[in-house]
């Protein structure tokens, strides 16, 4: 066992525990999984009328902050937004905020037609580009790939999970090298829609 | 007779993995290969360990040193029944004739042509062939999956190393097992 092994079967079980938090039930990271947005969950994020579009990522960011999770992305039927960790500080920065939102009165729109698409880790682990019996990268970018593909693993210890293209696309740029410890949701590859 | 389609299995071979009407089996998750978690290797050569046998002491002292110095090549004429290994032959200090004994799974006999066999999975109950020595149980996988045409070498190992490999062995499964659990608890929690 070396040094990736042990820590990342550390994270194996740390990502257990956080999957019983309440907190990380309630905010969805994992955007392109279909067990991403289930209606009880949607229940617990739905925001409250007399709330403002402010007011709501305010509330957010602080459930964020309380957490160690990297990367939010909600998607509701009125449209994305995504909160990123300030990797700085430790601390939701409202700098990074990226909302789409084409609509008065802050309502967020859908970003279905959005060109790219990002494939991000559904656990814990160590992204791997090969098998680790194969010199070659499961993707390269330029490769198109079809919904469902493997593109790539993430080694949890002994287990190895596989990384699949959410959409049929063709791979512009892999985010992470090779060997890298990544967390829940962190984007691993972006894809353009075909 | 036997094999597929009376052949060996050839580049391309589409074979059936379940009958049909069997409940799909739960799949989407792989394991890192044993052989590069629990790696064991002899001058850069798949090596497995061996335990001395009842006849080792009665090959020359030059056969017994070349039979754990050299590599040995698995023969194509290898299967679960018993892997026919082709080095430098092994000479008894004297003709030997034994009456059938029981032989088990990890055996390595050494005929009169002195190219060891090493009983595999099935072996047969019983032979007459003289035994060098036994792989362990706990390295039999590793043999199990080295190729037709490479090359292995043999390492003298103790009792109590054998029983301390089986427990290696048994820890990894057992490390796989967990996370596959815990992996597919989460999955249905997800």
């Amino acid at each position: 066992m070396n040094m990736i092994d042990t820590k990342s079967k550390s994270m194996a079980e740390s990502d257990t525990a956080r999957l019983d938090a309440t907190q990380a039930d309630a905010l969805q990271v994992d955007a392109p999984q279909p067990h991403a947005m289930q209606p009880r969950h949607a229940m617990a994020i739905e925001p409250q009328p007399e709330q403002t579009l402010a007011e709501q990522i305010s509330e957010l960011s602080q459930w964020l902050a309380e957490t160690d999770i990297g990367l939010l992305e909600l998607r509701t039927a009125k449209g994305r937004i995504r909160l990123l960790r300030n990797a700085g500080t430790g601390l939701v920065d409202n700098d990074p905020i990226d909302v789409d939102s084409r609509g008065d009165h802050g309502e967020l729109l859908a970003s279905e037609d959005e060109p790219t698409a990002h494939v991000v880790a559904s656990s814990v682990g160590a992204f791997l580009r090969n098998h680790p019996l194969c010199d070659a990268p499961l993707t390269s970018p330029g490769d198109q790939v079809a919904v469902g593909q493997i593109v790539g693993l993430l080694r949890i210890g002994a287990l190895l999970l596989p990384v699949e293209a959410p959409c049929d696309g063709t791979v512009v740029d892999c985010l992470v090298a090779d060997g890298t410890a990544v967390g829940y949701g962190t984007p691993l590859f972006t894809l353009t829609h075909d | 007779f036997g094999g597929f389609e009376g052949r060996a299995l050839k580049q391309g071979d589409v074979l059936r993995a379940m009958s049909a009407g069997t409940v799909p089996l739960d799949v989407g998750r792989g394991l890192v290969p044993p052989a590069l978690t629990l790696p064991l290797l002899a001058n850069g050569t798949q090596a497995v360990r061996v335990l001395p046998a009842a006849e080792a002491s009665y090959f020359t002292d030059e056969s017994v040193r070349s039979f754990y110095a050299d590599e040995w090549k698995i023969t194509a004429q290898s299967d679960r029944y018993g892997f026919r290994l082709a080095g430098e032959a092994l000479v008894p200090n004297r003709p030997m004739e034994l009456a059938s004994h029981g032989i088990v799974p990890g055996v390595i006999q050494v005929p009169h042509n002195g190219q060891p066999i090493i009983q595999m999975r099935d072996a047969q109950p019983s032979g007459g062939y003289p035994k060098i020595g036994s792989v362990i149980e706990a390295d039999l996988w590793r043999l199990g999956q080295a190729p037709v045409g490479s090359r292995i070498r043999f390492i003298e190992t103790t009792w109590s190393e054998a029983v301390a490999a089986l427990d290696e062995t048994q820890a990894w499964l057992d490390e796989c097992q967990r996370l596959l659990d815990l992996q597919r608890w989460a999955k249905a929690r997800a």
